[in-house]
């Protein structure tokens, strides 16, 4: 027992005073930070700068992947020690984390297209629509102008090809960042640099005393030159990097703990109150998105099952073959598909537009299935009737069997529609910011996943409420409809489909 | 039947066939304008198959049906099937059918059901057919019903508002697939009465039945199927009272 709590201890003590220092960064498109090169190493002018510090601190670098928006919860859990990419200090963070002092400082990028000769600066961007990366530094300083459109990205690649596509008139991203996406996107340049980004090492907040050893080793290296040494290396020299370092190897006293002054953030009731108008402007996103997409879904849907059902045979086979592989794909493939597969082919559709395809498209194919339930549900003796009654194909359909089906059809349809309201989150990955999305952002930004994440639920339900009572009401509709089907029943002759 | 009058239906060498199993061998037959033909036989002889081939609700595989002057034949379904399906629609608009199960619209009120095919086929105005669907009703004595659903009535009900739909099209032919079977004993009178009617107002009637009591009596002939095979055609007392065929006397004892 006792052995059991020594080694418990140690097992303890180990992990966390150990002589190995778990750093984390998102590999996804992080050049140069921190990415995997072609040989499938893990480089990056930022990896170098902690494996340097970790030298400096007699330390054994570990690497720790997680997602860019989750770094900061991650570091919470103690999944990691350490945050090392591109991580600046905010409003929203500062009291979240502690930060080291800068490492490497730059400026922002304003990228155009070649032949773009309006825009030359960002204030010549206004009323213009510009690219950025979600939870980044340009994100934060772009936020605060009313007079421009932004799009936010999950990385580098959405925004540059969005601004080559013409979805975007400029793109706005991290000095580092930008030079290297140059290389991988031609048509493209940086016209203009501008403002200040402070890279930062975080930790977590309960951890002081790595921040300090942080602070000490990089004071350190950037007296030896050996900072300066991976940055150029890099290419990644700037005026502002070494305004940073004369400034460091001249004073010497950057000590970043005195700017962790704790600040009086505002209450908390009052900020959430303040979340409320931005959730229902999303809301208002979500709903747009879900009823475009489903009204498509139905008016495509029905279109597919007639022509399952009763067109020629090659153009069934062709619509079964759609049918199945949407059906056999998943919805996020497609969306991407759609809004950046399509631009190959020369069709650039708007983000809402992409996002209303793709969920409308989708559904179509569960709800022609849905339909030719329904269609059959109806009594074959219905067509007949309308047939006898001298009514062709279509006409019985219109008048007799569809409005019959329709009834039969209403509660899955409904329930289909509580789906794509949920499932209608999946377009945020494209630029749309909706319900989901300002969760994630609002979240991740203020490391607030609980009140936040209750708000969002309500606006959800809500927005499903209607369709339920709908659903309810069709139930009510139907049984009494039904009640015809409960009459004596003969057993069905073979029928032959008349044409 | 007078040989002067070109009958009102021509049914010549009809053949029809099911998965390999043929139901209909070789059936001819006419039946003149006005008449009212019952045609009767064992189960699954093949009497509903017929009578849905005359409506083109099943195509013929053999032969030639020829109504009102207009003929189908299984020759004109392969040499051109765009005229044999043109026409075929064009028969069922004159040719009023009521079926066992009644077929009603359930999503419609029995004016509605009325007025649906003359509006959407013959594109007629809603307050014709509204007023044309009220004289019908009351022809079958449920005016005082338009506004209710289909569900809300009795079989006998449901049945006279059928024949009231079929009869909105103006037909020439009305065919009735065991029009009583699905109904109630007390019921059927008053289908077969608005049946009787039609009869004196001229109009002419098939009637696929298991009623011989009206067969006999309302029947101007009998046709008698067994096997997918005309066994006899009969005055309707002569077949009843001493059928020529021994098949025929043998399903008619079961009856009597």
């Amino acid at each position: 027992m006792k052995g059991l709590l020594i080694f418990a201890l140690v097992l303890f003590y180990g992990s966390t005073y150990g002589d190995e220092l778990r750093w984390a960064a998102d590999t996804e498109s992080g050049a140069p930070s921190v990415f995997y090169d072609a040989n499938n190493q893990l480089v990056g002018f930022e990896k170098e700068i902690i494996e340097e510090v970790c030298k400096q601190l007699d330390r054994t670098p570990v690497f720790c992947q997680n997602d860019w928006a989750w770094l900061i919860p991650g570091l919470d859990h103690g999944l990691y020690d350490a945050i090392v990419e591109g991580l600046f200090r905010s409003e929203e963070n500062k009291d979240a984390v502690l930060f080291s002092i800068p490492y490497y400082v730059c400026q922002m990028s304003l990228v155009v297209r070649e032949d773009d000769d309006e825009v030359k600066t960002i204030e010549q961007c206004a009323r213009k629509k510009v690219g950025i990366l979600c939870a980044s530094w340009p994100k934060v300083v772009l936020s605060q102008r009313k007079d421009m459109t932004l799009l936010e990205y999950p990385n580098e690649y959405g925004a540059l090809s969005d601004l080559k596509n013409r979805r975007v008139n400029a793109a706005v991203i991290d000095y580092p960042a930008a030079t290297y996406s140059m290389m991988a996107f031609d048509g493209l340049k940086i016209i203009n640099n501008f403002g200040k980004v402070e890279y930062l090492v975080a930790v977590n907040k309960n951890n002081p005393a790595l921040i300090k050893d942080i602070n000490r080793a990089l004071l350190e290296l950037i007296k030896s030159g050996k900072i300066q040494a991976i940055v150029s290396k890099w290419g990644l020299n700037n005026p502002l990097f070494d305004e940073y370092v004369a400034k460091v190897t001249c004073s010497g006293s950057t000590d970043a703990c005195e700017t962790f002054k704790q600040e009086q953030s505002i209450g908390k009731l009052q900020k959430y109150a303040k979340l409320l108008p931005v959730f229902a402007k999303a809301a208002l996103v979500t709903l747009e998105v879900s009823i475009c997409g489903m009204v498509l879904a139905v008016v495509l849907g029905l279109v597919l099952v007639l022509i399952k059902l009763y067109a020629p045979r090659w153009m069934q086979l062709i619509v079964t073959l759609f049918v199945e592989v949407i059906r056999g794909t998943p919805l996020i493939i497609q969306l991407f598909f759609i809004f950046y597969g399509l631009p190959f082919i020369g069709v650039t559709l708007k983000p809402l537009v992409a996002g209303i395809v793709a969920l409308g498209i989708n559904y179509a194919a569960y709800e022609s299935e849905n339909f030719r339930a329904g269609l059959e549900a109806v009594p074959s003796g219905q067509m007949e009737a309308a047939r006898a009654l001298g009514m062709n194909q279509w006409q019985s359909l219109r008048y007799v069997v569809i409005p019959q089906a329709f009834c039969f059809v209403l509660p899955p349809l409904t329930n289909d529609f509580i789906a794509i309201i949920k499932e209608s989150s999946l377009v945020s990955l494209i630029t749309i910011v909706e319900l989901t999305k300002t969760y994630t952002t609002i979240a991740s930004s203020s490391f607030d996943f609980f009140v936040p994440g209750i708000i969002v639920a309500i606006f959800y339900l809500a927005l499903g409420l209607p369709f339920v009572r709908l659903a309810k009401l069709a139930e009510n509709y139907l049984a009494l409809e039904k009640s015809v089907y409960r009459t004596k029943r003969i057993p069905k002759k073979t029928s032959v489909n008349v044409q | 039947m007078s040989e002067n009058v070109e009958p009102l239906i021509r049914v010549k060498n009809l053949s029809k066939v099911y998965d390999d199993h043929p139901i209909l061998k070789n059936i001819s037959f006419s039946i003149e304008s006005g008449d009212l033909v019952s045609i009767i036989g064992p189960s699954g002889c093949g009497k509903s198959t017929l009578l849905r081939c005359l409506n083109c609700l099943e195509i013929l595989d053999e032969g030639e049906i020829s109504i009102n002057g207009t003929s189908i034949s299984s020759e004109l379904a392969l040499v051109d099937n765009g005229t044999f399906l043109q026409r075929a629609h064009q028969l069922r608009q004159s040719i009023g059918m009521v079926f066992q199960s009644f077929n009603l619209f359930p999503h419609k009120t029995l004016l509605e059901n009325i007025m649906l095919a003359p509006m959407v086929v013959k594109k007629q105005s809603r307050e014709l057919s509204r007023k044309q669907g009220m004289e019908l009703l009351n022809k079958v004595g449920l005016s005082n019903l338009y506004k209710r659903h289909p569900w809300s009535i009795s079989g006998g009900q449901k049945q006279r508002v059928a024949i009231a739909r079929a009869l909105a099209m103006n037909p020439i032919l009305m065919l009735y697939d065991e029009p009583t079977s699905a109904l109630d004993p007390e019921m059927v009178e008053e289908v077969l009465q608005v049946m009787r009617n039609l009869d004196k107002d001229g109009m002419t009637q098939v009637i696929v039945s298991h009623e011989m009591k009206f067969a006999r009596d309302a029947s101007d002939y009998i046709i008698y199927i067994e096997d997918g095979q005309v066994i006899e055609i009969s005055d309707e007392d002569e077949i009843f009272i001493s059928p020529k065929d021994e098949r025929t006397k043998r399903f008619l004892k079961r009856y009597m």
